[in-house]
């Protein structure tokens, strides 16, 4: 029998290499029904003010408690570090768990993360017993200062959120991965089709997380699944061992025995 | 009386008010929420220990879909 193939982080394991946002979808149904087709078993969440009135935190905590999924609750929006550990806090206590995916934001135009606060931020959250998932750029000693302070995944962006440009850096990526071997890496936003998730995971990505391009599309649920489906083509294809591209083409069908061919044409 | 912030709106409260008698005025009480107060994070065993100043700004959060 073969070896399940799991996703380890933290020393937990998961079943789904396929991470998916709870945020921007038409309607709680749309979200819920995505879910269930993408099979992930983590989702993420945030925290925002609202008035006592409005019954919304309420109904979608149920749906969230209904799907049974893993809480990874994030710091979306923070822009400091400060701000950030608060908020963690906050959430830690909200939502009783450890788990955080670290936000913190350095420019509004690409919502591109600030690399200092970010390092500074998970090496505080880290000392007070978070587990920490870093959102950082494809910087490859960034990801090496934040794998130091103890960060036992990281998760570097294909592109800025919600842009779907895919995998803008694919140098940067490939260098990630050849040099961080021993930790897992998962591509968290800028992702906009299924292909593009398969490359990621092609490329050796341990997972991807998303969210726009599922709640986004005519149909979510359905999305959602060709996610799924092209997560585990990609890691598939990543265990198999890809070809080796090159430049010259070599016939696939043996040369040997070709009719209508005569040396001394 | 005294006035504070609570999720960006002015209101005005007793002198001596506590965090957890804010929680029931406000209408937040009985619903899952998490509370900082100035920006810093106050665990809920600390609500009825914990006396709101003038011009505090306290941020009252609920769960909400997120990426």
């Amino acid at each position: 029998m073969n070896t399940p193939d799991l996703l380890t982080l933290y020393g937990e394991t998961f079943n789904s290499r396929f991470l998916l946002g709870t945020a921007l979808y038409r309607s709680p149904e749309d979200m819920s029904k995505a879910i269930k087709a993408s099979h992930s078993e983590f989702i993420t969440l945030s925290l925002r003010r609202q008035n006592p009135q409005q019954n919304e935190g309420e109904s979608f905590w149920q749906l969230i408690k209904d799907t049974g999924c893993k809480l990874l609750p994030n710091t979306a929006g923070c822009r400091s570090a400060k701000e950030a550990i608060n908020l963690a806090e906050m959430s830690r206590e909200l939502f009783e768990t450890n788990w955080i995916k670290l936000e913190v934001i350095g420019d509004e135009y690409n919502l591109q993360p600030d690399p200092f606060e970010l390092l500074i931020a998970a090496q505080e959250l880290i000392k007070r017993g978070f587990k920490v998932l870093p959102y950082c750029t494809d910087d490859l000693v960034l990801c090496m200062r934040l794998k130091d302070a103890g960060c036992q995944a990281l998760m570097p962006w294909g592109a800025p959120i919600g842009t779907g440009q895919g995998l803008l850096n694919k140098y940067h990526l490939s260098a990630l991965r050849e040099r961080i071997t021993d930790t897992p890496l998962i591509i968290d936003a800028g992702i906009r089709s299924p292909s593009q998730a398969a490359n990621a995971m092609e490329m050796g990505y341990d997972a991807v997380l998303l969210n726009t391009a599922v709640a986004k599309a005519d149909d979510p649920a359905l999305m959602a699944q060709a996610f799924k489906l092209a997560i585990e083509a990609g890691r598939s294809a990543y265990l198999a061992g890809l070809m080796p591209a090159r430049q010259t083409a070599l016939p696939s069908t043996p040369v040997l025995g070709q009719p209508f061919w005569h040396q001394n044409k | 009386m005294l006035k504070v912030s609570v999720n960006n709106q002015l209101i005005d409260i007793e002198s001596d008010t506590v965090l957890s008698e804010l929680v029931k005025i406000t209408g937040f009480a009985d619903q899952m929420v998490a509370i900082a107060i100035n920006g810093e994070f106050v665990p809920k065993h600390q609500y009825e220990h914990t006396v709101l100043a003038s011009n505090d700004t306290i941020d009252i959060v609920k769960p909400i879909g997120g990426g």
